[in-house]
């Protein structure tokens, strides 16, 4: 039996993006909040300070800053006829752990989705009618519009001090920003990154093709920046340490920087780390959290009442509490019932290398995580897909983030894979490659999904979430539309040889592609095709509050942690200004 | 008052000391003949300091962004050449560290900490993060700082602090000395100050033998972060951010249907 805590308002699962969040909006109305983290506790000084963070074995190949896999992981499988088995190392996607979450290891790719994402389903049965896309593809609308979004897509900008130039100002468009983006109230809160070498090359290839080339929006700073709590972040230093990595410098956006040290001083926030949290309680009607039961570091069982439960855990693991709590009815791909699990979805990514002679010197240890430039010209809905036979998007961009001995080892088609040839290779080209990357969406479909593993459990004897995934013809079909495009724009750059490819199938799970794992817990309008409604509270149980990626419905073109701020922020109004004054079902 | 009236006697002096092709001599006046500076002077050494650290100095006294009333008047009256060749020089020389700082200046732990660490509640990170391990400087813009004289170091965080250097156009210099409490910069330039300076690993001979180690990147690193993650031992080699890389990370494979991009 666990023992009982005393009760709190508040409970968050997660001191990560989300939970810091809601952290500050919770206590700020007056609520008293206990955030419970799965990992360590972690600063910027002492946790992220050189030398020792640039130790790349360490972190960028035996990933130290992410989730410990022989404690938990995911089982995989790319249909649902496979026996999946569980993941033992992380290289696929690199969910993190510990204070500050991923944001502690992300890049800093921070956009805004578009009003067609976040419409899919309207808007391509406006624009291409009904029939346009297999039955398989379950697509559907999020239940809010970008004009929901954009003020709390604005407020998280600000909180990050994010780099970069508006293309759309209140409709107005201006060249050089970003011109096929939704419309924005008011210009980034800090000029845009410096552009690299190989982003300048870039930018005039597109130019000249006609497309509309634009600084990457960027969480690593041009320039100081004080956001609204306060907290001072400095300039990026262009080390090309940023993904797998916290940043020494305060220069890169994450919990650490924006928020915890004024949320830490604030008596009505309790942080308790090395806390696993089993599951969510629930009372005897099912309908009502009770707070939940969590093991500390100590192993003993605990058990924290709360009113409120905000679920802020990575994405997939949003969609494992809930299952494991059994809240919500599990999505069952036979008969396409039920919403817990439903509309998994990832990212489609794919690359295009420019190869240059020596005298072009691309310097790519000199970069940032997110620091490059890019076209919209394919991204979403941006062109017309009437003739391709696919929905969706990606955009195309020269955003190296780094030059990283161990990792970086550009060599052409037909060099050996080991060897004095390779090495001679390596030396050859790794100064002189400038690499597109094709950043793509990933349509939902009825084959896709998570569930709990009939088989395997964790450390502490919990089921692990299953994931069923592989690329629906759709994205394959995009992938190789795009990334033909990019390889126009390559061939465009002045190298003397390009090479890239499509993604095709299968998904492996043995190598990077992105950590953009999205859905499993969709909101939207219809408690019967969503777990959360469109404020991302569970149909089922009203005072919890499930966020993140796990409410994308299906995935868009754009990097998700712009989106993931935002909802988080829309979320927190909705308890604030509607939920606390009135608690239970927000939409009925 | 009397410390101004001094510095002008010694600028009539460095003036006058200049010569067409001895680079070195003028600045020597004050810096020593070696570059090992001179700390009753709070000049500098500046043996084996970055060419292009120095450069930039000389171009910042000259046009401002460096306010100093002796170095300004100097650098003034050199053409860009001439600063060019003068930081070369001294880029290349090799001098023996100085003897160590008096005991009054022995360092506290407050200036190590500052130095391998950093402060959280100050958001001042270390200065090892970019002056290296052991303050024994990178190559480019970024100096050594390992054996420098305190008073000069005091000085020159100072002048971070009141905005009488600006030639760190990232402002994180700017932030830092801001950030500095008095008795931090103190603690810091003492720290520094007792620590040996790096071997000139550029310059052609060999240093002259001292009683005191000259690291050449030597130094403790700080505390790692205590990540938990167990996922350990892949294959390291593969070209990222290639087809079939990402724009980050790891992932190898000529084909895009073996790995892929960006996160």
């Amino acid at each position: 039996m666990a023992a009982r805590l005393p009760s709190t308002d508040v409970v968050l699962l997660g001191a990560g993006l989300v939970g810091t969040i809601l952290g500050r909006e919770l206590t700020r109305a007056g609520l008293n909040v206990v955030a419970l983290e799965r990992g360590e506790p972690r600063s910027t000084v002492p946790d992220f300070q050189g030398p020792a963070m640039h130790d790349e074995l360490r972190y960028s190949v035996r990933k130290a800053l992410m989730m410990d896999t022989a404690k938990e992981t995911y089982t995989f499988r790319n249909s649902g006829g496979e026996t999946a088995l569980p993941l033992r190392r992380l290289q696929g996607f690199l969910p993190g752990s510990g204070v500050g979450g991923s944001m502690v290891h992300w890049n800093g790719q921070t956009y805004r989705f578009h009003e067609a994402d976040l419409r899919m389903r309207t808007k391509i049965d406006e624009r291409y009618g009904k029939d346009f896309l297999p039955a398989e593809y379950t697509i559907q609308d999020w239940g809010v519009g970008y004009a929901d979004l954009e003020p709390h897509y604005d407020r998280f900008e600000y909180l990050l001090g994010i780099a970069g130039k508006a293309g759309n100002l209140l409709g107005k468009k201006i060249p050089g920003g970003n011109v096929l983006e939704e419309q924005r109230a008011r210009e980034y809160p800090t000029r845009p990154q410096k552009e690299p070498y190989g982003s300048a090359m870039f930018r005039k290839a597109a130019e000249g093709l006609g497309y509309h080339p634009f600084p990457q929006p960027s969480a690593n700073m041009s320039e100081p920046y004080t956001n609204p709590e306060g907290l001072t972040l400095k300039t990026c230093m262009f080390c090309g340490y940023c993904e797998r990595y916290g940043c020494e410098h305060y220069a890169k956006s994450s919990p650490q920087t924006v928020l915890l040290p004024v949320l830490l001083k604030d008596p009505k926030f309790k942080l308790r780390t090395h806390c696993q949290v089993q599951k969510i309680n629930l009372d005897k009607s099912g309908r009502n959290a009770t707070g939940v039961t969590y093991v500390d570091a100590q192993g003993r069982e605990l058990e924290q009442p709360a009113k409120l439960v905000i679920v802020g855990l990575y994405a997939l693991n949003n969609v494992r509490m809930l299952l494991l709590s059994k809240i919500g009815a599990p999505y069952d791909p036979a008969t396409g019932k039920g919403v817990v699990g439903k509309n998994y979805a990832y990212q489609t990514m794919s690359a295009v290398q420019v190869f240059y002679d020596e005298k072009v010197n691309i310097n790519p240890f000199m970069r940032s995580g997110a620091n490059g430039t890019l076209i919209a010209d394919f991204v979403a809905d941006n062109f017309d897909h009437s003739k391709l036979g696919f929905a969706g998007g990606a955009y195309i961009g020269e955003i190296m983030t780094h030059g990283r001995p161990i990792e970086f080892h550009p060599t052409p088609p037909g060099t050996p894979a080991w060897g004095s040839e390779w090495k001679k290779a390596v030396v050859r080209h790794y100064n002189h490659t400038a690499s597109l990357n094709v950043h793509g969406s990933s349509i939902a479909s009825r084959r896709n999904y998570l569930d709990l593993d009939p088989t395997y459990r964790d450390a502490w004897g919990q089921p692990l979430l299953r994931m069923t995934f592989d690329f629906p013809e759709n994205d394959v079909k995009m992938s190789a539309y795009v990334t033909e495009r990019a390889t126009e724009i390559a061939k465009a750059m002045g190298g003397q040889r390009v090479a890239g490819a499509p993604r095709k199938g299968p998904y492996t799970t043995t190598q990077y592609q992105t950590t953009h794992n999205t859905g499993g817990a969709i909101m939207g309008n219809d408690r019967l095709t969503s777990a959360v409604n469109r404020y991302l509270q569970s149909w089922d149980v009203p005072n919890v509050f499930v966020i993140g990626a796990s409410a994308y419905p299906q995935n868009a073109s754009y990097n998700p942690t712009g989106t993931v701020g935002a909802l988080a922020y829309w979320a927190a109004d909705a308890l604030v200004n509607k939920y606390l004054k009135s608690p239970g079902p927000l939409v009925t | 008052m009397s410390t101004q009236l001094a510095w002008s006697f010694l600028i009539v002096a460095v003036f006058i000391a200049f010569s067409a092709e001895g680079q070195d001599a003028g600045c020597a006046g004050c810096h020593g003949a070696q570059g090992e500076g001179n700390a009753q002077l709070g000049a500098p050494r500046i043996a084996g300091q970055p060419q292009p650290y120095l450069e930039r100095q000389l171009a910042a006294y000259a046009d401002g962004r460096r306010d100093n009333p002796v170095m300004g008047p100097i650098a003034k009256n050199l053409a860009p050449e001439k600063r060019s060749q003068i930081a070369a020089y001294f880029a290349g020389l090799s001098a023996p560290a100085a003897k160590a700082e008096p005991a009054s200046s022995s360092p506290s732990p407050r200036g190590k900490t500052l130095a391998t660490r950093g402060d959280e509640a100050l958001k001042v990170q270390a200065c090892e993060n970019c002056h290296g391990p052991g303050g024994t400087g990178q190559s480019g813009l970024t100096p050594y700082l390992a054996g420098l004289h305190s008073k000069y170091l005091e000085a020159a965080l100072n002048e971070w602090k009141g905005g009488q250097r600006n030639t760190d156009p990232s402002l994180h210099m700017t932030l830092i000395g801001k950030s500095l409490t008095d008795a931090d910069i103190k603690a810091l330039a003492a720290y520094y100050g007792s620590q040996p300076p790096p071997v000139n690993v550029a310059a052609a001979k060999p240093p002259a033998a001292t009683g005191r180690d000259q690291p050449t990147r030597a130094g403790a690193g700080t505390t790692p972060a205590q990540g938990i993650g167990a996922s350990g031992g892949e294959a390291t080699t593969g070209g990222s951010q290639g087809p079939g890389g990402g724009g980050a990370a790891s992932g190898a494979g000529a084909s895009g249907s073996k790995s892929g991009a960006t996160p």
